[in-house]
């Protein structure tokens, strides 16, 4: 290479010198000096850059793990003061319950996923419950989704939790509090979850602009369909964007269809006919100089409507029509004030509808009363991997005052996991 | 007419800076060093700042938005983006940004980390099994990732490969001059200890031969705490320390507690691009950097 190089160089030299013969000697040295100064920068190159080349190192080490595995553990102890099982005016699914008390393990959740390959990502979260004593595997989360579509396009299929509100698909124990607020339990069992085909396009705009919406089978809570591919459906839009480098925001706009024609039932209720969903949710982030490692404020709200139709049986008195129309809304603000340090506070609220005569005392019949709920909350981080919660819950959830003491942990091991927004 | 101004409202909203190549990176020192290379040519962002600590950032919409539109990706990689680099890459990356795709670049695949640990364990704290990822403070490092990305410039951009090149070139010359000054000027801290917050300014140290003697955290990611501060208290009786350095979003209280109980100077170091107002480009930060060290360590 070096020789390589002076031959050139002295081959240019030569013809160099040929040509300016008949130039006075100044220009010619002058000449000389310049390619001297030439060579010296091309021998500096060489001796010190090495050509840098991929090592068998770095990347993130996701990849190093095919399939990646993470499994997050969660256990609580729930103290009650004059439990509320019903929440007013409602039937409720069996998760949208509150939990048992004393010691219980909530969802023990194991996730297994991987880049199938460069075209499409896999992904498997399955949690074991313990349901009266039985324990049982749930398939939460059984997807395969599409990777670097072009036009910000991604199709995922499978089991999954469909875009509804800010919460539904997120896993719970990425939740600010120890339970789902108020309308996340009533309408949608917490989570829904369902079998299907969902879409979605970020837009290529200044702030972040993403639509979708997909099919489902209707399988799951707050639908009860047939299976006939038209059971459930939702269609969602979402906007956030940052203002200045300390503040973050995402807003967005939802709707679900759900049909119950083969019947959505739970705790002698039995319900035939169509809900139409739909939500409006903010978050908000505050981090004093961007970094949210130390500090950070963080407000949440959402707010959830429910248009009804159809045929409730109670009890096994018969099918009465109700038409219904009822809201929910929570707010929460949580505040972490050193690295390892969090409080919080909700409030959540629910309206139901009034009754037709022929429900009357029955539990659809709030006669008036509006559920609600205030929660405090502190949690302690040992690092981003585990976590101890107090949450302390006054619940008006039904016609009696209950508190509510819940004291939890949350660990996840294995593959990092994500911080969503 | 209707029909004019529809196409132009579509256009407008598809095709915004479409002349310009958009550049995402990770870190503001893989922005300061592609636009030491694109000049003004190219729209380059940086996804975080000196203040904040890369490893804890969320998948912002914000960034969901920035990727959505870049050509290119550079970024750290050895994990230290894996808490939301692969998560907005998912929602609105391109094919050609995924992981594995042709204009994704992560700088830790090109140059040898260093601390890789032994043993992979998070009793350990947060460890990075590809070893330390903060590899920018080394400016050897640099030249070499600048390189990768000139090259990628050129494959991406072929029209303007020259411009880039040339670029490059007058960088990496006025770069390796620098170092020879930086190297000669910094021969006083050569071999001495000092104690730092977190081991994200360990490729600084080690290029100058800096001893990191301890930790203000006992485990990295895990806080300092009082017991190990008095540990690191009896650590400064024994041994002669030159000073305690720490980043700049990082907490100041346990580096100046230990300062205040030692009398060794405490340093807030730049880390990154604006980091420390003086510090607006690479030459600025290893030049106020080396400047800083110098006069916490006194004579």
């Amino acid at each position: 290479m070096q020789r390589q190089n002076l031959a050139v160089i002295s081959a240019i030299l030569a013809v160099a010198c040929a040509n300016v013969a008949k130039a006075d000697d100044s220009e010619l040295l002058k000449r000389i000096e310049q390619l001297e100064t030439r060579i010296n920068e091309l021998e500096n190159n060489q001796t010190q850059i090495p050509m840098p080349t991929a090592q068998a190192t770095p990347m993130n080490s996701m990849s190093a793990f095919n399939p990646y595995i993470s499994v997050v553990l969660n256990g609580a102890y729930n103290y009650y003061s004059n439990r509320n099982k019903e929440i007013s005016g409602f039937q409720i699914g069996e998760e949208g319950e509150s939990p048992d008390k004393g010691f219980s393990l909530g969802e023990s959740e194991i996730n297994i996923g991987a880049n199938v390959d460069d075209k499409f990502l896999a992904n498997l979260t399955a949690a074991v419950v313990s349901e009266d004593g039985d324990d049982k595997i749930e398939l939460e989360e059984a997807y395969v989704q599409s990777m670097g579509l072009p036009y910000g396009i991604t199709v995922t299929a499978g089991r999954m939790k469909p875009v509804f509100g800010y919460l539904n698909e997120k896993h719970a124990h990425t939740d600010e509090f120890a339970d789902r607020p108020l309308p996340y339990r009533v309408f949608l069992n917490n989570a829904y979850r369902d079998d299907g085909v969902q879409a979605s396009v970020v837009l290529p705009t200044d702030f972040y602009t993403e639509i979708g919406g997909g099919l489902y089978k209707g399988g799951y809570f707050p639908s009860s369909s047939e299976g006939s591919g038209d059971g459930a459906a939702n269609a969602f839009v979402k906007f956030g964007g940052d203002i200045t480098d300390n503040h973050a925001w995402l807003a967005g706009f939802s709707y679900l269809y759900a049909k119950s024609n083969k019947g959505r039932e739970s705790d002698d209720i039995l319900f035939k006919g169509k809900d139409n969903l739909y939500g409006i949710s903010l978050k908000y982030t505050y981090a004093p100089t961007g970094n949210n490692k130390e500090t950070e404020f963080a407000l949440q709200g959402e707010y959830l409507f429910r248009d009804e139709k159809g045929k409730y049986n109670i009890e096994d008195a018969g099918f009465e029509q109700y038409n219904n129309k009822s809201s929910g809304w929570y707010l929460q603000g949580t505040y972490k004030f050193m690295t390892n340090w969090k409080v919080g506070y909700r409030y959540a609220q629910m309206r139901a509808d009034d009754v037709s005569d022929a429900l009357k005392d029955t539990p659809l019949d709030a006669k008036g009363h509006k559920p609600q709920m205030h929660s405090l909350m502190v949690e302690w981080n040992n690092s981003e991997f585990s976590r101890i919660r107090l949450q302390y819950n006054y619940d008006k959830t039904s016609k009696k005052d209950d508190n509510q003491i819940v004291l939890e942990y949350t660990m996840s091991f294995g593959a990092h996991g994500a911080h969503s927004f | 007419m209707k029909k004019f101004i529809m196409f132009l409202m579509i256009a407008m909203l598809v095709t915004p800076n479409s002349f310009a190549l958009n550049v995402f990176t990770c870190e503001p020192e893989w922005k300061s060093l592609t636009e030491e290379i694109t000049k003004n040519t190219a729209d380059v962002y940086s996804a975080t700042n000196a203040s904040q600590d890369v490893h804890y950032i969320q998948a912002k919409p914000s960034l969901m938005a920035k990727i959505r539109k870049a050509d290119m990706v550079v970024c750290t990689g050895a994990d230290l983006e894996i808490g939301w680099l692969p998560l907005i890459l998912r929602k609105a990356g391109s094919a050609k940004v995924q992981e594995g795709g042709a204009n994704l670049i992560y700088a830790s695949q090109y140059v040898t980390t260093i601390e890789k640990p032994t043993r992979i364990d998070r009793a350990d704290g947060d460890v990075h099994p590809n070893g330390n990822p903060h590899l920018h403070l080394n400016p050897y490092n640099i030249l070499k990732v600048g390189k990768i990305i000139v090259d990628k410039l050129a494959d991406i951009d072929s029209e303007n490969a020259n411009f880039y090149a040339q670029n490059y070139d007058n960088f990496a010359a006025k770069m390796r001059a620098k170092i020879k000054d930086w190297e000669n000027q910094a021969r006083e801290l050569n071999g001495v200890n000092i104690i730092t917050n977190h081991k994200n300014m360990s490729y600084l140290f080690d290029w100058l031969n800096i001893k990191t003697i301890g930790t203000l955290e006992p485990k990295p990611g895990i806080p300092a705490t009082s017991k190990h501060l008095g540990e690191l208290k009896t650590l400064t009786e024994k041994n002669k320390i030159a000073f305690i350095a720490y980043a700049p979003f990082e907490s100041s209280k346990p580096a100046k507690w230990l300062s205040q109980e030692s009398g060794i100077k405490a340093v807030v170091l730049p880390y990154t691009i604006g980091g420390n107002k003086q510090v607006n480009d690479l030459f600025d930060l290893f030049a106020v950097s080396i400047d800083l060290m110098l006069g916490a360590k006194g004579k």
